[in-house]
């Protein structure tokens, strides 16, 4: 658990949690931080992703 | 054993120079040391140059707002001030931290002091101010600290960021769910129902087409064009057409009304203008005005009064009076002008005015079809129109070129602009009226609103869908996000629980060490609150039930022994690669029966530990000395404002005896055994469980305590044991009996022989009542039935036959 990286990457392989928001978290961690506005935009992108299919 | 080699300070808080030096090499090897020195001996700078070293600030300090500028020494010159430690490990080899008075927060460093931060991620120094600074801390603050000490930091500042993500993503719903609502409320408010699925919405809006004669609709691509037309039923609609004429009407009259009456204000005009061109001749010479005026200051200046200056032909009289009646005459001519010309202006911007207006109406209803009244409005805006431009013409040119004879008030009494004043309310009414008639028209109403309503139906049902799509995905991947979140969070707890329980283990020993003799106390914990995220507090189990925060109950000794524990604990757990403790005072704060069980502590647990232990117990120091011989020891015996702490090597009791006989001061000598004396019968009577006579103040004099410790051995040991038998000798030796009596009295002169000789022969005694191996006192212990005299490892056994031999 020192490794908070090393979770997540175990748990992106567990297949218990849906694999492009765990990559998306991983993707957004850089040392000992996780950058909240890169997903949160990430997250915007997705919804509008949605519109246009629809 | 051994970390540190050396510790230099200089020109640092109490420590001036020259540097204060502290070695810890004794022999071959590096040993802890003890500093013992009265407050105010410079001690505590010790701590404060490590702390500073440690952490490149001193926390107490800046706490009282003091900054690095209270660091250095005051004499201390540029490049004095420093601590400089030298470490057993090559790795780290050794350090300087030298304050600059140039740039007081950086200091200057010399050596790896990264390395060594990154070697102690807990602070190995504590004060006895702040022995209990962590049990009083928040609980959340606790999480953070034990948690960081731990190594969890990396992993706690994702948790904080993903929990504040969680937030970001709630609120990013709730914005979401608003618009909704009010769309909701939108599509309700047209079809008094709530949007539910497509299949919904178009049976809605089908009622509405069938109502107006449209084919209903099978599918949502079909809907737009169904609108359009209805769009164009509405605006073949003759009615609605109608209705729509007459309200653009009714706004061309209402930009046209109110119209300026001029009537009146030209009529008098033109009386005015008559008037002033009766003077016809007189006007023209108002262009002598300005020479009357200068005419008038030449003479006063002159002073000429009785002749022309300019041809020097004589005036009978006086000329100045002669001009200023002339000057006169002319100026309440120009007023008339001036006033007649402001009311042509006036009447000029009015006249303006009303064209702009019969211009603007005159081009918006051009093309439309009338009915009267309007159809005469807009044939007098025709007729009045030129006049009023006539009007226009000769008030723009100045008053004196306005012919006498241009007749105004004619040109603004014809019947057509006296027909456009008046009938203002006839034309208002009758649009009113007929816009009324068209709006209450069932069928077109019905057409219009059901048009709008389509509308209105289709712009929110569509907005409505797509933002519950977005919701949808945003609550799909919050979900997900909390899902992951909340088990990240709990594998982190799991891992900070795991340590924290190895802490609690460690804990819980050296608090039972500390307060052995307290049943109803036990089992300290660090609990991690499962319900929060992260928060922890110190439980205690008191009287079998736990106590959270433990600081409830616990008294401020217990306190002081729960934050020690703690204190050792995260030091043995978190600097497992450095093995260096400094206590301040410390047990200061401990009652002294429980001082020697600190000593216990740090010989059971930190025998691999190199420390350095200050103390103004000098008591204490003896039984330290005792436990640790091999410690290195000092003594601060003064200060000085320009050197700083006073030094030489560390003495016990018995040196310092010694030391006070050798110099022939008794007095000194007797008073510093009877102190020790006291305290060593205190812990032999204890060890022993003598039985000492109650008394209310808890004290108990020097021949008392002998007594019940004699009388103790005596039933324990029996009269005939060698041992027994010296310490009952001492007892009824006069010289011992006059030093019980008298050693607390300065006036009771003794000579240095006399207690020379009572010291030694309880030295005598002591030797034979102290373990050599484990330098433990005797101590009574019963064990299974049977009772025995002995030190804590065995060897020393007042039971053995040799004994009564």
């Amino acid at each position: 658990m020192r490794d908070p990286i090393k979770w997540f990457e175990e748990a992106i392989d567990s297949g218990k949690y849906k694999k492009e928001v765990i990559a998306k978290i991983i993707a957004c961690i850089s040392e000992d931080r996780f950058n909240i506005n890169e997903f949160i935009n990430w997250v915007s992108e997705q919804l509008e992703k949605d519109m246009g299919k629809n | 054993m051994g970390e540190i080699q050396k510790i230099t300070i200089s020109g640092f808080r109490g420590v001036n120079t020259p540097p204060l030096e502290l070695n810890f090499k004794k022999g071959h090897s590096f040993q802890s040391m003890m500093i013992y020195g009265r407050n105010g001996s410079g001690k505590s700078s010790i701590v404060d140059a490590w702390e500073w070293l440690y952490s490149g600030k001193i926390e107490y300090l800046s706490r009282e707002g003091a900054g690095p500028q209270a660091y250095p020494h005051k004499e201390a010159s540029e490049g004095q001030a420093y601590i400089e430690v030298e470490f057993t490990d090559g790795k780290i080899g050794k350090i300087k931290m030298e304050y600059d008075p140039n740039r007081i927060t950086h200091p200057i460093i010399e050596g790896n002091l990264p390395n060594l931060r990154e070697r102690i991620p807990h602070p190995c120094h504590l004060r006895y101010r702040d022995l209990t600074e962590f049990v009083y801390k928040r609980k959340a603050e606790k999480y953070e600290i034990l948690s960081q000490f731990m190594g969890f930091a990396n992993a706690l500042n994702i948790q904080n960021d993903l929990q504040k993500c969680a937030g970001r993503l709630e609120q990013e719903l709730e914005i979401l769910q608003k618009d909704s609502d009010r769309l909701v409320d939108d599509f309700r408010e047209v079809s008094e129902e709530e949007p539910k699925d497509i299949e919904n919405f178009i049976k809605i809006i089908n009622t509405i087409f069938d109502r107006q004669g449209i084919a209903p609709v099978k599918e949502l691509t079909e809907v737009k064009a169904s609108i359009e037309k209805l769009r164009e039923q509405v605006e073949e609609d003759e009615k609605s057409q109608k209705l729509s004429l007459w309200k653009e009407i009714q706004g061309i009259i209402n930009r046209f009304y109110p119209v300026g009456d001029i009537r009146l204000n030209i009529s008098e005009f033109q009386k005015d203008l008559i008037a002033f061109k009766r003077d016809e001749e007189e006007i023209s010479k108002l262009i002598l005005l300005d020479l009357y005026e200068k005419g008038i200051e030449a003479l006063e200046s002159l002073k000429i009064y009785d002749k022309c200056p300019l041809c020097d032909q004589p005036y009978e009289g006086n000329l100045i009076e002669h001009i200023k009646t002339k000057q006169g005459h002319l100026d309440r001519l120009s007023k008339k002008r001036n006033e007649l010309d402001t009311k042509r202006k006036t009447l000029l911007s009015s006249i303006d005015e009303i064209i702009q207006k019969i211009d603007s109406a005159s081009s918006n209803l051009e093309e439309k079809k009338l009915e009267p009244p309007l159809v005469e409005f807009k044939e007098n805006l025709i007729t009045v129109k030129p006049l009023l431009k006539d009007c226009k013409g000769m008030l723009e040119t100045k008053i004196e070129i306005i012919d006498k004879e241009f007749d105004f008030t004619t040109k603004v009494s014809t019947e057509g602009y006296k027909s456009l004043l008046a009938s203002e309310s006839e034309i208002s009414e009758k649009i009113v009226r007929q816009v009324e008639i068209l709006e209450k028209d069932e069928s077109r109403r019905s057409l219009v609103d059901d048009f709008q309503r389509t509308n209105n139906l289709q712009n929110s049902f569509m907005n409505w869908a797509r933002l519950n799509k977005k919701f949808e995905t945003l609550e799909e991947i919050k979900d997900d996000f909390e899902k992951i979140r909340g088990d990240y969070v709990e594998e982190t707890k799991r891992g900070v629980q795991a340590s924290f329980d190895k802490i609690s283990s460690d804990l819980t020993n050296y608090f039972k060490t500390l307060e052995k003799d307290c049943e109803v106390v036990a089992n300290p914990k660090i609990k991690l609150f499962s319900e929060k995220d992260k928060a922890v507090e110190l439980e205690i189990i008191f009287g079998g039930d736990p106590i959270s925060p433990a600081y409830k109950i616990l008294s401020e000794s217990q306190l002081n022994s729960f934050g020690l524990s703690i204190f050792l604990a995260s030091i043995k757990n978190f600097n497992t690669d450095f093995k260096f403790i400094i206590l301040d005072d410390v047990i200061n704060s401990f009652d002294a029966y429980k001082r020697p069980r600190v000593i216990n502590l740090l010989e059971e647990h930190f025998s691999d530990y190199q420390i350095l232990l200050l103390t103004h117990d000098s008591i204490w120091l003896d039984r330290l000395q005792r436990s640790f011989p091999q410690w290195i020891r000092k003594h601060f015996f003064g200060w000085d404002y320009a050197i700083g702490p006073r030094i030489e090597p560390g003495k016990n009791s018995y040196e310092q005896i010694d030391e006070f006989l050798t110099k022939d001061n008794p007095t000194e000598a007797g008073r510093t055994f009877g102190v020790y004396l006291e305290w060593i019968l205190q812990l032999l009577c204890e060890n022993c469980e003598a039985l000492m006579k109650y008394n209310r103040r808890n004290e108990h004099s020097l021949s008392e305590l002998f007594q019940s410790f004699r009388e103790r051995l005596e039933k324990k040991l029996k009269t005939t044991h060698s041992i027994v038998k010296l310490i009952s000798d001492f007892e009824t030796d006069t010289g011992f009996r006059n030093f019980c009596a008298h050693w607390k009295d300065p006036e009771i002169p003794y000579t240095s022989s006399e207690i020379g000789e009572i010291v030694e022969r309880w030295k005598n005694i002591e030797t034979k009542i102290e373990c050599d191996n484990c330098h433990k006192y005797i101590r009574y212990e019963k064990v299974d039935g049977y009772e025995h005299v002995f030190c804590p490892c065995t060897k020393l056994n007042l039971k053995l036959d040799k004994y009564y031999k």
